[in-house]
């Protein structure tokens, strides 16, 4: 079932929609939080644009180039931009539905953060060419002595040290101005 | 699997509770009417067109979203302050109510990013304060205020806040001197929740679930059931008419040793110190402060050269400085000679220390070694100090 099926059975089908959040909840949440920087305001404005799919959902029509992603991702820009005009998160759509507010502890808000953060890092590594991106994620993110990662990837601890050297310096690179 | 499975839970709870309602035609049949409504249909058609072209809007921003970075941080930034940020001194929420009044940042409550105020609820009646809380400064959403004046002996800026959504989580906030021990907010469920108030005497707090009752302790320890009067600078004037006392029976443990010298026992504070120790701490005509164990016993606190800090002497193992506000780091030589260094406790200063030790330095936040002068200016009474 693709995801335009899932919009429009939602209005007959509650579980298509909890599939449809399924799939989409950590992009969604990732957009805000990449604006934001905030996991407690990226899980409410991810509440908002899911309530405002939900109650747009009978009037989604499947167009072709526009996948219900793109329309996913629009609602939630627009929640995004309209809670930054208000300087509150908008939360019409929720009321609406009569969703209570989202209660999160920190530890939810801290898990919500090593999520966004790890994505941040795969999104950083991706840019690399992938041994580079491979050396750099045994070394930087997972902490492995060289020796291990020379001996996991089959080549020698210098390569290993080189392609950590280049795709840091890469990063390096592309992150200033 | 889901980062937010309550809100998937939610939102399929939602979409079950609109499919029961009906689908999109009983939707617009309920939006625009039927058709024995004369105008109606033309309001639908209205109505329509409005969403179709609301429709729109998100398409094409979703086109713009995949092809540009979307607006930075910056720009975000730019357009609304505080956006993204915890609350700032000198910020003030945007609801027209808070135009009014002084806002003071608490820092944090219940580990979260908050800030509380007070504003007068009349322009006319400027004693008779109420408190507003902003749980998420972000959000700038307003809460209600309501002014518990007189409902714990006579506290009159005391109010327990609920956001306007009734969130389960409930603020309270009080004003107390600034002197005062500590402060507890006792949960829904009965639970105590210990909180210091800050240098400004303000003191909030949130829990799940809500809260149920303050509790205060009187400055000089002693735990009473009555109210009584109380001034101490810094708190407005005329605001303050006493605390509320503690609705418990009072705890032998909890009460001020009875050796304390009379002098002192206004300036006593009770610190959770060393594990499973009760101590108390205070100072007397200088700043170097005493400390005892459970055992009650007396010690004395003698003060330096430099007039600060002082060589605890007891019979009791552990004892604890208490030091200015400004003192970040306090180096400590044993009797021995050898020496540790301890970070100072936000909250005023309780460092470990054994009988004979010495205080050797005091340092401020940039690493400064404070000397007398500096102490007296900060407030610490004189004497000692020399």
């Amino acid at each position: 079932v693709n995801d335009d099926e899932l919009v429009l059975a939602t209005p007959t089908d509650p579980e298509a929609f909890g599939m449809l959040y399924a799939r989409h909840e950590r992009a969604i949440c990732g957009f805000h939080h990449r604006r934001t920087r905030d996991a407690e305001l990226a899980a409410d404005l991810t509440a908002e644009t899911f309530a405002t799919a939900l109650l747009a959902a009978p009037r989604f029509r499947v167009r072709e180039g526009t996948p219900a992603i793109a329309w996913l991702f629009g609602i939630a820009r627009n929640v995004l931009l309209r809670s930054l005009e208000r300087s509150r998160v908008e939360d019409r759509a929720r009321r609406r539905l009569g969703m209570a507010p989202l209660e999160l502890s920190d530890a939810d808000l801290e898990a919500l953060e090593r999520v966004h953060a790890d994505d941040a890092v795969a999104r950083l590594l991706a840019t690399l060419p992938p041994e580079q991106a491979a050396a750099v994620r045994a070394r930087i993110v997972d902490d492995e002595p060289y020796a291990a990662t020379a001996a996991r990837l089959r080549v020698s601890e210098a390569v290993v040290r080189k392609r950590v050297s280049r795709g840091l310096e890469r990063l390096r690179s592309e992150a200033s101005p | 699997m889901s980062d937010l499975p309550q809100l998937q839970d939610a939102l399929v709870a939602a979409a079950r509770r609109r499919a029961q309602r009906g689908g999109p035609a009983a939707w617009l049949a309920r939006r625009g009417g039927g058709p024995a409504r004369g105008l109606v249909p033309a309001v639908a058609v209205v109505a329509a067109l409005a969403i179709a072209v609301a429709m729109l809007l998100p398409r094409g921003a979703a086109e713009q979203e995949f092809s540009s970075a979307g607006p930075s941080l910056e720009r975000l930034a730019a357009l609304v302050p505080a956006f993204g940020r915890p609350a700032r001194e000198g910020d003030r929420p945007r609801w027209p109510g808070a135009q009014r009044g002084e806002w003071r940042l608490l820092g944090r409550v219940e580990g979260r990013r908050g800030w509380l105020g007070l504003v007068p609820a009349s322009a006319e009646d400027p004693e008779s304060l109420c408190f507003v809380a902003d749980w998420k400064p972000w959000a700038q959403e307003a809460v209600e205020c309501r002014p518990a004046a007189g409902r714990l002996g006579g506290l009159k800026p005391l109010g327990v806040v609920t956001h306007e959504e009734g969130r389960r989580t409930t603020f309270a906030m009080a004003v107390v001197p600034p002197r005062s021990d500590f402060v507890v907010f006792v949960t829904a469920e009965g639970r105590p929740l210990r909180v210091r108030p800050t240098a400004d005497g303000l003191v909030g707090r949130g829990a799940q679930g809500g809260l149920r009752d303050l509790q205060f302790k009187r400055p000089d320890g002693v735990l009473s059931a009555e109210p009584f009067a109380f001034r101490e600078p810094g708190v407005p004037p005329g605001l303050v008419d006493g605390y509320a006392a503690w609705r418990r029976e009072q705890s032998p443990a909890d009460r001020l040793p009875a050796n304390v010298p009379a002098r002192a026992r206004q300036t006593w504070r009770r610190i959770g110190g060393a594990p499973g120790v009760r101590q108390w701490m205070g100072w007397e005509d200088a700043f170097c402060v005493a400390a005892r164990g459970s055992g009650a016993t007396a010690v004395r606190c003698v003060a330096q050269d430099e007039g600060y800090g002082g060589v605890v002497t007891s019979a009791n193992r552990m004892h604890v400085f208490a030091l200015p506000d400004r003192v970040r780091t306090v180096d400590i030589v044993r009797e021995d000679g050898s020496g540790d260094r301890y970070e100072v406790e936000e909250n005023g200063a309780a460092v470990p220390a054994r009988s004979g030790d010495r205080v050797a330095r005091l340092l401020d936040a940039n690493g400064g070694v404070l000397k007398c002068r500096d102490l007296r200016a900060g407030g610490v009474p004189s004497g000692r100090c020399r």
